[in-house]
């Protein structure tokens, strides 16, 4: 399904594009300045009348040169990424395009699972996907070892990933309403 | 090899080696991984989006402190200096700054209030010292000094300082010891031993550079001087401009010396101003492109002149030469008025080219030249084989066995010289760094170099 107004697409899939953004910079500051680089570009290029046939793969496109140049100005810090990952990256994006209706049930699923943890795994979720702060500074911060927040972030991780497929298995059979 | 969920975990802590790389590009080159990592990519997204939705409380700005998730953990509570400590520069970017911008205040009073030098060492030999605030510091080239600092020359060496902001510049004899101020009454040196020469740009009014000895003060307001104390007075010799010498210690009128001029300030006798004598003209210059004999210093390329007190010029070592890249030549002249009527034979000493000239009379157009030590080849190196200086009378211990007269042409003919009579003579050098020159001459009636023609026995000439 593509919506009839660009603009109205992009938002919606907007967690698509930080997604791949996030992949392939893995930080959160990063990953939303040029999330809004590439909307400053499409909306441009939209009032200077551009027809964007497909705006998910115009903005991952656009994005792919804005990562080259990120890891370009980041010369000195350790390269995570190469062209040809971001490539197959992109690829991988490209070839499965899902359904707005599953995105908006996953995003309630997860964000019920959320809502559904403890209070402190919460925040420490909060501090790396919200906050944007590395590990290390976490661990500072937590008083614990890098190794423990690593650990931890890994366990939440999993934990949300299977509760949110056992949420959207539940869904589809009918078992399960969000509040 | 690692599961695809290590991979991944790899690659969000930032993690991923060249070969994690190699392998996540093995899984996402197949269909079924490569919508599994598609799906692990979107969930940061999702997660992203849903924390930022879901959880208003970590976004909320209170009054006192940035809301950011570190504030909902308790704290090891820690004073504001230890946590202004313990938090790191990056994390901490306005206090980083601050920090640095304490140190370029800190740094530029340290700057604005530091001791102003005086001036700076322009040339030292081994063993010169700056005496600062109590310590002793080598003189090296470019060394500053600053108001109250001591320069102390040992022996066989010397030095030469500059003024700062202006071309005066001073050059200290072998034992020398003199002491640097400035007020707002002008400049001050005072010399507590050996010999200072200075050459001295024309002073601010009312402002003079105040030259002390022991026994006797100079003022000068622009000039060339050489002043020395010993333990028998003080003497004052003016090569340019005029200088006020008064006597300290007795109390006694002050004279002003012009140039030419000398003046000794002798314990228990009034100052006498008289002529300077007992000396010849000394001139170094840059050399010119013609022979050694055709080339006069002219002002541009003057660099120095002074009297000297006796036919040698090794004394200085030429403190006021830093350059020595350039050539220069030297020059010394002057009438020598011998005591004795008898034939002398002359020997002109030196490592590099010279020549000595002298007259039938007191007129510089009647010269011949009498002696010459010739020129190395050229770039050829001053071996320990090749000629030296010779300076009887003095201590030369180092010399012994060493060649001085390698040259028969060193050696002049017998010359016949009539007691009180003047003859003319000048003494021409090729400088070199270490070099020197010596006119040495017999007794009368014998031709065995006995010693440097004496200051008693000469008189210059100046151009």
């Amino acid at each position: 399904m593509r919506a009839e107004d660009p603009n109205a697409e992009f938002v919606s899939q907007r967690h698509e594009l930080f997604g791949f953004i996030y992949a392939l910079v893995r930080d959160v500051h990063d990953a939303q300045d040029l999330v809004q680089e590439v909307w400053l570009r499409f909306a441009a290029a939209m009032e200077s009348g551009v027809r964007i046939e497909k705006p998910a793969a115009w903005c991952r496109g656009t994005a792919k040169k804005l990562i080259l140049h990120h890891w370009r100005d980041k010369a000195n810090d350790k390269v995570l990424v190469d062209s040809e990952l971001l490539e197959l990256v992109e690829l991988a994006f490209s070839e499965q395009e899902q359904e707005q209706e599953i995105w908006h049930l996953r995003r309630q699923a997860l964000a019920h699972c959320v809502q559904a943890l403890p209070e402190k795994s919460r925040r420490l979720l909060a501090l790396r996907y919200e906050c944007g702060d590395p590990v290390a500074k976490i661990a500072e911060a937590l008083h614990q070892s890098l190794g423990s927040v690593m650990m931890a972030l890994s366990r939440l991780r999993r934990v949300l990933q299977k509760c949110v497929q056992d949420k959207l298995a539940a869904d589809l059979t009918g078992n399960i309403e969000y509040p | 090899m690692k599961t695809l969920r290590e991979l991944m975990d790899s690659w969000e802590d930032g993690s991923l080696s060249p070969e994690d790389r190699r392998q996540l590009k093995g899984w996402l080159r197949q269909p079924d991984t490569r919508a599994q990592i598609r799906e692990e990519c979107c969930f940061y997204g999702l997660l992203h989006e849903v924390l930022s939705r879901a959880e208003p409380v970590l976004r909320a700005q209170p009054e006192t402190e940035p809301a950011t998730a570190h504030n909902q953990f308790p704290r090891r509570p820690a004073s504001f200096f230890g946590r202004w400590l313990a938090a790191p520069f990056h994390a901490r970017p306005a206090l980083a700054w601050s920090f640095f911008a304490l140190l370029l205040v800190a740094g530029f009073c340290i700057w604005y209030f530091r001791p102003a030098p005086l001036g700076y060492i322009s040339q030292s030999g081994e063993g010169v010292l700056i005496t600062h605030a109590g310590k002793n510091y080598p003189a090296r080239p470019g060394a500053t000094l600053a108001a109250g600092d001591s320069v102390v020359v040992p022996q066989f060496a010397s030095a030469a300082f500059r003024w700062k902001s202006e071309a005066s510049r001073f050059c200290l004899s072998p034992e020398t010891e003199i002491r640097v101020n400035q007020t707002r009454d002008g400049k001050q040196l005072n010399l507590s031993n050996g010999v200072l020469k200075a050459v001295v740009v024309r002073q601010a009014p009312r402002q003079p550079l105040v030259v002390t000895s022991p026994g006797a003060v100079a003022k000068v307001l622009g000039t060339q001087f050489t002043l020395s104390t010993s333990s028998k007075g003080d003497r004052l010799e003016v090569v340019e401009g005029a200088v006020e010498f008064a006597d300290v210690q007795h109390q006694r009128p002050s004279v002003t010396l012009h140039a030419g001029d000398s003046a000794a300030a002798l314990r228990g006798l009034p100052i006498q101003v008289e002529p300077i004598g007992g000396a010849a003209w000394w001139q170094v210059w840059v050399a010119g492109t013609s022979a050694l004999a055709d080339d006069l210093p002219v002002g541009s390329n003057t660099l120095y002149q002074d009297y000297l007190g006796a036919a040698y010029t090794l004394v200085w070592s030429y403190p006021f030469i830093s350059d020595w890249s350039r050539r220069y030549r030297e020059s010394v002249r002057g009438f020598i008025t011998p005591e004795q009527t008898g034939v002398y034979t002359f020997y002109m000493m030196s490592q590099e080219a010279s020549e000595l000239w002298l007259s039938r009379d007191t007129s510089p157009a009647n010269k011949l030249r009498i002696a010459y030590t010739p020129a190395r080849a050229s770039g050829a190196p001053l071996a320990e084989t090749w000629n030296w200086v010779l300076r009887p009378g003095l201590d030369q211990t180092a010399l012994r066995g060493k060649p001085w007269n390698k040259f028969p042409a060193q050696k002049s003919a017998p010359q016949k010289l009539i007691a009180g009579q003047r003859y003319y003579f000048e003494a021409l050098h090729e400088l070199v760094p270490g070099d020197c020159l010596a006119v040495v001459w017999s007794r009368p009636d014998d031709d065995f170099p006995a010693e440097t023609v004496p200051g008693r026995v000469l008189s210059p000439l100046r151009h």
